[in-house]
């Protein structure tokens, strides 16, 4: 390749310059993207050209905004996109730490190219900075985008170009063009501790304590000083400035703006350009949640999410030992520990947890939870008691005597098992009641049983999982009255959940035309459908449910019926 | 699309619009052709037309190849619009770049979109599904939901279930397309049921097609941007999956798979559509006049031809090398030249000069080894497909064309460069 031709034979920069405003002022005009990449060879020349850009543009008597966005993670470009769709936007790409050895051009790259459609569709004006070397590495890794240019400007060497003063970011600030910086991949660059003493700083914020505040982050400053770390003493200066301008400490915010200036002229790894503090405390105050105890659980949830979790149940056991309230952190501890399967710890957290804001209900329930999972079935029996007697939901009351009744069934009290499940269907909140019906219990003589007596024992050994008996009893109440709907649909379930589809499809069917009201005929329907499902007869199964549909449209009742609801529920969890 | 006018341009403001790049070519609301399109030598597409409108027993799935810039997605928005087709089946067209990250593509995900995009497309015409299949829908969302918890559409308390449905395809789509941890966590999740999950596009698709009286035809576009690897991986290992769902589907695939060996068994049921040729193989010095005719078409319908010189448009379209894509971006650029001349009408100044511009644009991106692949296919025109070159095709930098067998050449503006 010819490289010593004057730009390859092309036009003085000026004519670039012009044509590539030509080129934008068109596409403003029609609403149409434009994907222009900006070769160059060095960051003086991409400045001044992005500074004659600038100039260029305001000529044309649009109104217009030049973001130069650092890239971040994929959504919060979607959200760029959407933002300046249909504005009269230029947005100014490059990569993070661009022409460096660090340069995250690939990075940009897979932001962008993922992009693609999205950009056109939104008519997006984009310039895209490169390297030469960086411009190889685009093509090669995003060809389709690379196909879709519009146009390639070259920028030659300082000599060519015109020699200008102010550097982009200076003009950018005098010109009050506004630059949009992003925050969020500085931020997930920072050391955890520096990061910890941040949220508290937030926290601190969050409790006006700026004072407080002030403290975290100079703490903060020492460890970025002390590493070395320039990214992190930037974050640090910034916070600094922002808590400045909260005291109305003008002076020291100023002096501080001058040492981030400088800090970031002093590096060329930096990626800051132009920021606002607002900005920045937006940042920081969205990455860290509101007060003490959620800055810990969210300090600690970060660390869960590194594979950290005895680091973090560490965190939250010395918050809350050293503080008086610490309900929340308690229950975070609880759940972490009951999570982990350590549930004798767990429920030593949850017991810690004091009446406050939090609904002890529900704190009972994990606690009895919990103590069934290490066999302490007399202490959780008393703490679903407990909640029966407390709740008012009868979900909450129903699922515990469903609870109470599981255990019982495992330490085969079947009797009481029954009792506690028959009160769950009556979501009865009577302890009394369920006592003295234990008191009361008779054993049963099958030869008076009536059909509708052998379809609750069906119903209840499905609860209890002995689904052979289940077929027993719903075949005995089938046997005295064939006509029996109830046990014909109910037979018909279960067969269906024990995949005996023949027999499930014929009890379904006769269930069908045994029923009256169009609620259960639909019940039954829709339960044919999944039938037909199961076998790929998609259209069958369709024309099943529509039926179903179209039997409840009209009906002034549309919902399943009580019974058939329940089996479900049953089944469902007797097979879990 | 919005309010986009295909209208024929009388000047070079209109035409630098109507020659964009990416223009998709929309039917209008009548059903009629595009205005702008027009019908390549050979109607390859037909062959698409009739396979689809054949009988069958099994809804068909074809494989639809073709050229980088040729006009793949052209064609599968002309094809939405047949008449035949549209009375026969109820056409869904999407780009798997809107459902997933082409970067890191797999069958799973092209499934996941399937399913998502036939539900939301239905619903948002105004489609009802039978309420039992809604809530298992509902109960297959909340399982995946329970596993990737960074999908939650959120279950807010009387949300209709179908809206909430929505939400669900739509996060999915959108952290498929855009969280990679996301995507593994579904992956897995997707993984443990597959069959759960054509269960769930077979659901749909039979419910569609028993509420609308026609067949579910997904249209896919950008299946071909992937690596070779990956569509191997999706439609050679994973064949049997992706015939699996109950619709007629159209998968976009590359070249460079398309004529694979491992290809070979299913090249019955795919199409491929190539660049105009415009030159005879190995014979530079000869036009085929077919050719030269539709690329003028090409330019007819967008622009009034007094705006070019006859030569600097015979001249546009040797550069364009047959490629409709290239064709738009020569007129361009040369549109823009003239412009800044304040010429009447373009001229072979101003092709040359795109030609250029677009010549020194791959100089800037093309290595020293890619040149002497270049420079080797230039002198051989021989096919063969490698890792290597198939960046060089992807960037059009490399050409191909189909007369009976396959054929490569170097992209007219570069021959000049070749033996610098």
């Amino acid at each position: 390749m010819n490289k010593n031709s004057n730009v390859y034979d092309m036009d003085s920069v000026e004519i670039i310059i012009t044509t590539l405003r030509e080129e934008i002022e068109l596409a403003f005009r029609w609403n149409r993207p434009s994907i222009i990449f900006a070769i160059y060879n060095n960051v003086t020349s991409r400045k001044t050209a992005q500074t004659q850009i600038v100039a260029e543009l305001l000529k044309s008597e649009i109104d217009q905004i030049i973001y130069q966005v650092e890239y971040d993670i994929n959504n919060e470009f979607t959200a760029l996109i959407e933002r300046i769709s249909g504005t009269k936007t230029i947005l100014s790409i490059d990569p993070l730490n661009s022409g460096t050895s660090d340069s995250q051009v690939e990075k940009l790259i897979a932001v962008l190219d993922s992009h693609k459609n999205r950009i056109i569709d939104n008519r997006i004006k984009m310039i895209v900075w490169l390297t030469a070397d960086e411009s190889i590495l685009f093509a090669h890794m995003a060809p389709d985008l690379w196909s879709s240019r519009h146009r390639v400007i070259e920028l030659g060497s300082p000599s060519e170009t015109k020699q200008s003063v102010a550097i982009f970011a200076d003009n950018v600030v005098d010109e009050e063009i506004e630059v949009i910086y992003n925050f969020n991949d500085p931020l997930s660059s920072i050391d955890p501790e520096i990061e910890n003493h941040l949220a508290m700083a937030v926290g601190a914020w969050r409790m006006k304590d700026l004072t407080k505040a002030e403290s975290f982050i100079n703490n903060a400053m020492s460890i970025a000083r002390s590493n070395k770390s320039k990214t992190s003493l930037l974050v640090c200066l910034m916070a600094k400035h922002f808590i400045a301008t909260e005291k109305g400490a003008k002076s020291e915010a100023a002096d501080l703006l001058k040492e981030i200036r400088d800090l970031e002229s002093s590096s060329k790894n930096l990626f800051v350009k132009t920021i606002t503090s607002t900005l920045m405390s937006e940042s920081l105050v969205q990455k860290f949640p509101v007060d003490a105890q959620s800055v810990i659980i969210s300090t600690a949830r970060e660390l869960r999410s590194q594979n950290k979790d005895f680091e973090a149940i560490g965190a939250l056991v010395d918050f809350a030992n050293g503080n008086g309230s610490a309900n929340l952190v308690w229950l975070e501890l609880g759940d972490i520990y009951a999570e982990l399967n350590i549930f004798d710890k767990a429920v030593v957290s949850y017991e810690k947890i004091t009446e406050g804001t939090i609904d002890q209900n529900m704190v009972t329930k994990k606690m009895a939870d919990c103590l069934c999972k290490i066999g302490e079935f007399e202490r959780a029996i008393e703490l679903y008691k407990k909640l029966i007697r407390s709740s008012t939901e009868e979900n909450e009351v129903q699922e515990a005597w469903n609870n109470i009744g599981d255990i019982y069934r495992k330490t085969s009290g079947f009797d009481n098992a029954i009792a506690a499940y028959s009160m769950a269907d009556q979501a009865k909140t009577s302890i009394n009641r369920y006592e003295s019906e234990l008191n009361n219990r008779q054993s049963i003589d099958s030869s008076k049983l009536t059909p509708e007596m052998w379809n609750e024992i069906g119903n209840i050994f499905v609860r209890t999982n002995d689904l052979v008996e289940a077929e027993s009893a719903y075949s005995k109440a089938i046997e005295l009255c064939p006509d029996n709907a109830v046990a014909v649909g109910n037979l018909g379930i279960l067969y269906s959940t024990l995949g005996k589809r023949d027999q499930a499809m014929n009890y379904l069917l006769k269930g069908i035309e045994l029923f009256e009201r169009p609620t259960e005929k639909s019940s039954l329907w829709n339960l044919v459908g999944d039938q037909y499902r199961l076998i790929g007869k998609y259209t069958e199964a369709i024309t099943a449910y529509t039926t179903a549909d179209e039997l409840v449209k009209n009906s002034p009742d549309g919902n399943l019926s009580v019974n058939f609801n329940q089996l479900f529920s049953s089944i469902s969890q007797s097979v879990r | 699309m919005g309010n986009f006018d295909y209208i024929r341009a009388k000047d070079f403001d209109r035409a630098w619009l109507n020659f964009e790049l990416d223009l998709p070519l929309e039917t209008s609301a009548d059903g009629k052709a595009n205005p702008f399109y027009i019908t390549r030598p050979g109607d390859p597409i037909d062959e698409l037309i009739d396979a689809l409108l054949s009988p069958f027993y099994k809804p068909p799935k074809f494989f639809f190849s073709g050229h980088r810039g040729c006009g793949k997605s052209t064609e599968l928005l002309h094809l939405m619009a047949n008449p035949q087709i549209r009375e026969k089946y109820w056409p869904i067209n999407f780009s798997i770049r809107d459902e997933a990250d082409i970067i890191d593509l797999d069958f799973r995900d092209v499934l996941l979109a399937i399913g998502g995009r036939m539900f939301r497309d239905y619903r948002k015409q105004g489609g009802v599904l039978p309420a039992k299949l809604m809530k298992d829908l509902d109960s297959w969302r909340g399982r995946v939901e329970e596993e990737v918890t960074t999908v939650k559409s959120g279950k807010v308390a009387g949300v209709e279930v179908g809206a909430g449905l929505e939400a669900f395809f739509a996060n999915a789509s959108m952290k498929m397309r855009l969280e990679p941890t996301t995507r593994t966590l579904i992956r897995q999740v997707i993984d443990k049921n597959v069959t759960g999950l054509i269960d769930v596009i077979n659901s749909i698709a039979a419910a569609v097609k028993l509420k609308d009286g026609r067949i579910p035809l997904i249209l896919i576009d950008d299946l071909d941007k992937p690596s070779l690897q990956e569509a191997k991986s999706i439609f050679q290992e994973r064949r049997e999956i992706m015939m699996q769902p109950n619709c007629a589907i159209v998968y976009t695939v590359s070249s460079a798979l398309f004529y694979s060996k491992e290809f070979d068994a299913i090249r019955d049921q795919a199409l491929f559509l190539p660049n105009v040729m415009l030159h005879p193989h190995r014979s530079q010095d000869k036009y085929v006049k077919e050719g030269y005719e539709t690329l003028k078409k090409f330019v007819s319908v967008r622009m009034d031809t007094r705006l070019i010189e006859p030569q600097a448009l015979m001249q546009a379209i040797t550069y364009s090398g047959g490629v409709f894509r290239e064709m738009a971006r020569i007129m361009r650029t040369s549109i823009g030249r003239a412009r800044r001349r304040n010429a009447a009408q373009i001229e072979k100044v101003d092709v040359e000069w795109a030609a250029t511009e677009i010549r020194n644009e791959y100089r800037r991106i093309l290595e020293k080894e890619d040149m002497a692949i270049l420079k080797n296919f230039h002198e051989h025109n021989h096919m063969e497909y490698s890792d290597r070159i198939r960046p060089l095709l992807q960037l059009l930098a490399l050409l191909e064309y189909k007369n009976g067998e396959n054929w490569f050449d170097v992209h007219p503006v570069l021959k000049s460069v070749l033996y610098e």
